[in-house]
């Protein structure tokens, strides 16, 4: 008796094991074909992937869009720098896609590469698309001149410094390494750091440094050969041994204790370093250009804007452009297209443009009359048109890997000790290698 | 011991005449032992159906998934194990596995300590006091994981910390570090932030074991010759085993699981040296969009803790006392 019931029992679970396996299945949606645009604007465009406060360009943006569609209201999703890519692709992913995604332009190739974003050529014109900076749209770009995103600002790394301090001791804006290691030792001197930066999660900024060693030592286009991954990083190559070079110097810079606040300068967030160059503990602060805004509210000195410095004098420098883009998720409802694409016209306009550029923002229409252009901005934006500012040479664009790598390894691991320079140089280039390999 | 309602049960019959008495099994009647099983299953019926939706359903699904390849848009391709042979040579897989490993295994053991030891304290106290300490101890734990990360950050960081400010008050300058930079520290800080997050459920636990035992045997140990020490090691430790055991599952579980503390504390660095499992896995299933590799990922994690559980209850084999 007892053991028909352990027979039954076993052959329910038996029954029931391959049913709760395979059922369900995985989800088969390859997303949403090419619609055309027609429908209405939805009751909630959502906007996803906001770093903190959407600021005032952005706020511009959702005036216009809902002046002109008034039963739309616009909602920002807003996420952190480390999960603004994991916040985009779970939506998308699962079914529940925001109106737009807003992302990094140089990056947004990992999202277009997995078919999620929508080919927008078909819902622009040419003379619409015509007006915006070639730079930056170039990131945008698919293989086959699909336009998968439209830049409506941009920013670039750049190097703020404290301009009244300056003043007061009576530097110069450093050219070259040795320069600047001078300015540093002077400062450390009466307790001033050198330099901060967000090391938690962006040292590409500091990276950058990189670049103009790259073009001058190995040769035009290195830097956006290695970002490609077309270019090998190995200890022992050209560019490997360029990256070595910078990865000593900040090394050098971070032993001596020039990085805010010591040793835990290889690990200190956005707010950390921001507030320290505020405070006026640090004279240097490594930085997109975008946080300009931030800044010029936070700090009571000026504040200047300076290329990387170089490792010898008479060398170009150069850094890296970041379009801010908008795409549409290709799962995206044709209400959701329609809004989306209605939004994306309101921000390429002349009076979103402005608020861009009122907020020390470069604008992606260059063509249009602005006013109140700051100084500090129009030195930034001059550095657009000099040439010194690529878009696409961070190689945190090779893949997420690559990104999360050099987001938060690059420096990290050889000066924390837990890589060797060649151990770094090594996992750049196995990851280089594992994206080519991934692309193919 | 447990007997089934449908079980046969004795009954004991006496002759009037001679007085004899004689115990016999009855046997309910088949209708009757089917029926209790019905209700037996109809009690048990929620339970299992939420089991099979919300555990088993999405832990077979989760396997299916990490035979493939999925990137979360599009079709899936079956790769068979090829996930599984990817995780065997991720080193990033492997560190992290030791650090989730290295934090439960930590604060465990000195959660359960502490958590003993405090309990057997509160025993000395009067009923007031001890509830207002009961009280205070176990607040940390329902703090929010994340919120306890912020506030050790705001303690163990280099510039602006609480640790290091006291330390440059008391003039013991060359004690000051990078509590969370540097790589000596930065773990040892993220234990003790788990353990005060965790001693105070082993304190309530242990100290309801404590409660439940009798005065008497304590009396008795005393008159015996028997110290405090050897009261709490010999009498109270071995009596209240299986609430130690809770605790450190208990314990055990919630470290393998950490994450949302880490991510506040360090997120993950420096220089990804703190970046544990379930780390991981969100990484490769949300910022690469690996999902097929994450899921194999995940089902690694399972095989972890299963191993982890059998473990303790090997450690905490052996008798249990009833009193």
């Amino acid at each position: 008796m007892r053991s028909r019931q352990n027979i039954v029992f076993c052959l329910i679970v038996a029954a029931l094991l391959p049913v709760l396996t395979f059922s369900g299945g995985v989800k088969q949606e390859a997303g949403a074909s090419k619609k055309e645009v027609k429908g209405v604007a939805p009751a909630k465009l959502i906007v996803s992937g906001i770093v903190g406060n959407p600021g005032k360009f952005l706020e511009k943006q959702k005036e216009l869009y809902q002046k002109a569609n008034p039963l739309s209201v616009v909602e920002w999703v807003t996420t952190d720098t480390n999960t603004r890519e994991q916040v985009l692709k779970t939506a998308i992913a699962s079914g529940d896609p925001p109106a737009i995604g807003y992302y990094w332009g140089t990056r947004v190739n990992s999202f277009y590469k997995n078919g999620m974003c929508l080919d927008l050529k078909s819902y622009f014109d040419q003379a619409f698309i015509d007006k915006i900076d070639k730079s930056m749209l170039q990131p945008c770009l698919g293989k086959n001149g699909e336009i998968f995103a439209l830049p409506f600002a941009t920013v670039y790394h750049t190097t703020f410094y404290n301009k009244d301090m300056m003043d007061k001791y009576g530097f110069k804006i450093p050219e070259t390494w040795d320069d600047m290691t001078a300015i540093f030792k002077r400062l450390k001197q009466d307790g001033i750091f050198g330099f901060s930066t967000n090391s938690a999660s962006m040292q590409d900024c500091l990276y950058g440094i990189t670049y103009g060693e790259l073009e001058t030592k190995v040769g035009p286009g290195t830097s956006w050969g290695v970002a490609n991954g077309d270019v090998s990083v190995a200890p022992g190559s050209p560019a490997g041994e360029v990256i070595r070079s910078c990865i000593l110097q900040v090394k050098a810079w971070y032993d001596a204790g020039y990085w805010y606040p010591g040793k835990s300068g290889i690990n200190t967030t956005a707010d950390d370093a921001n507030a320290a160059f505020a405070q006026g503990k640090v004279i240097f602060i490594f930085n997109f250009s975008g946080a300009l805004s931030t800044h010029q509210d936070s700090c009571k000195f000026k504040v200047g804007a300076f290329m990387k410095p170089t490792s010898k004098a008479g060398m170009k420098s150069y850094d890296n452009i970041e379009p801010s883009v908008y795409f549409i998720p290709s799962n995206a409802s044709k209400d959701q297209i329609y809004g989306g694409v209605e939004f994306m016209k309101v921000s390429l306009s002349q009076e979103a443009q402005q608020t861009v550029v009122s907020n020390f923002q470069t604008p992606s229409v260059q063509n249009y009359a602005y006013s109140n252009v700051s100084d500090t901005l129009k030195g930034i934006m001059e550095k657009l048109s000099s040439g010194n500012t690529i878009a696409g040479i961070n190689p945190t664009r090779t893949s997420s890997e690559m990104q999360t790598f050099i987001k938060t390894q690059i420096f990290a691991a050889p000066l924390g000790g837990t890589m060797t320079i060649d151990q770094t140089l090594n996992e750049m280039e196995r990851l280089r290698l594992a994206a080519k390999a991934a692309a193919k | 011991m447990y007997v089934p309602l449908s079980a046969p049960y004795d009954v004991t019959l006496k002759n009037e005449s001679s007085g004899v008495k004689v115990k016999v099994k009855v046997k309910r009647a088949k209708s009757v032992r089917r029926s209790y099983r019905i209700i037996g299953f109809c009690f048990l019926a929620p339970a299992i159906a939420t089991y099979l939706l919300f555990m088993a359903y999405p832990l077979s699904q989760t396997f299916v998934l990490s035979l493939t390849n999925w990137s979360g848009f599009g079709a899936a391709q079956n790769i068979g194990f090829a996930n599984y042979a990817t995780l065997a040579g991720d080193a990033t897989f492997w560190a992290s596995l030791k650090n989730t490993l290295y934090f439960a295994f930590f604060s465990s053991l000195f959660s359960v300590t502490i958590g003993l030891l405090m309990a057997w304290l509160n025993l000395y106290l009067r009923r007031m006091e001890g509830q207002v300490f009961r009280t205070v101890l176990f607040s940390p734990s329902i703090i929010a994981p994340t919120i306890t990360g912020l506030l050790f950050m705001f303690i163990f960081t280099e510039e602006i910390g609480l640790l290091n400010n006291i330390l440059r008050a008391l003039h013991l300058n060359e004690l000051t570090t990078a509590w969370l930079s540097n790589l000596k520290t930065v773990k040892p800080v993220i234990v003790i932030a788990t353990v005060w997050r965790q001693f105070g459920l082993c304190l309530v636990l242990c100290f309801a074991g404590l409660q439940g035992i009798p005065n008497s045997m304590i009396e008795s140990a005393r008159l015996e010759g028997a110290g405090d020490f050897r009261i709490f090691s010999r009498i109270l430790v071995p009596l209240i085993k299986p609430q130690i055991e809770l605790s450190a599952m208990f314990t055990m579980l919630g470290g393998l699981r950490i994450y949302d503390s880490v991510v506040a504390l360090t997120g993950g660095g420096p220089a990804r040296q703190t970046v544990v499992l379930p780390m991981w896995i969100v990484e490769n299933a949300f910022t690469y969009s690996k999902y097929g590799y994450a899921s194999a990922l995940c089902v690694a994690f399972v095989i972890v803790v299963l191993i982890f559980i059998i473990l303790l209850r090997f450690l905490f084999r052996g008798e249990t006392y009833e009193y």
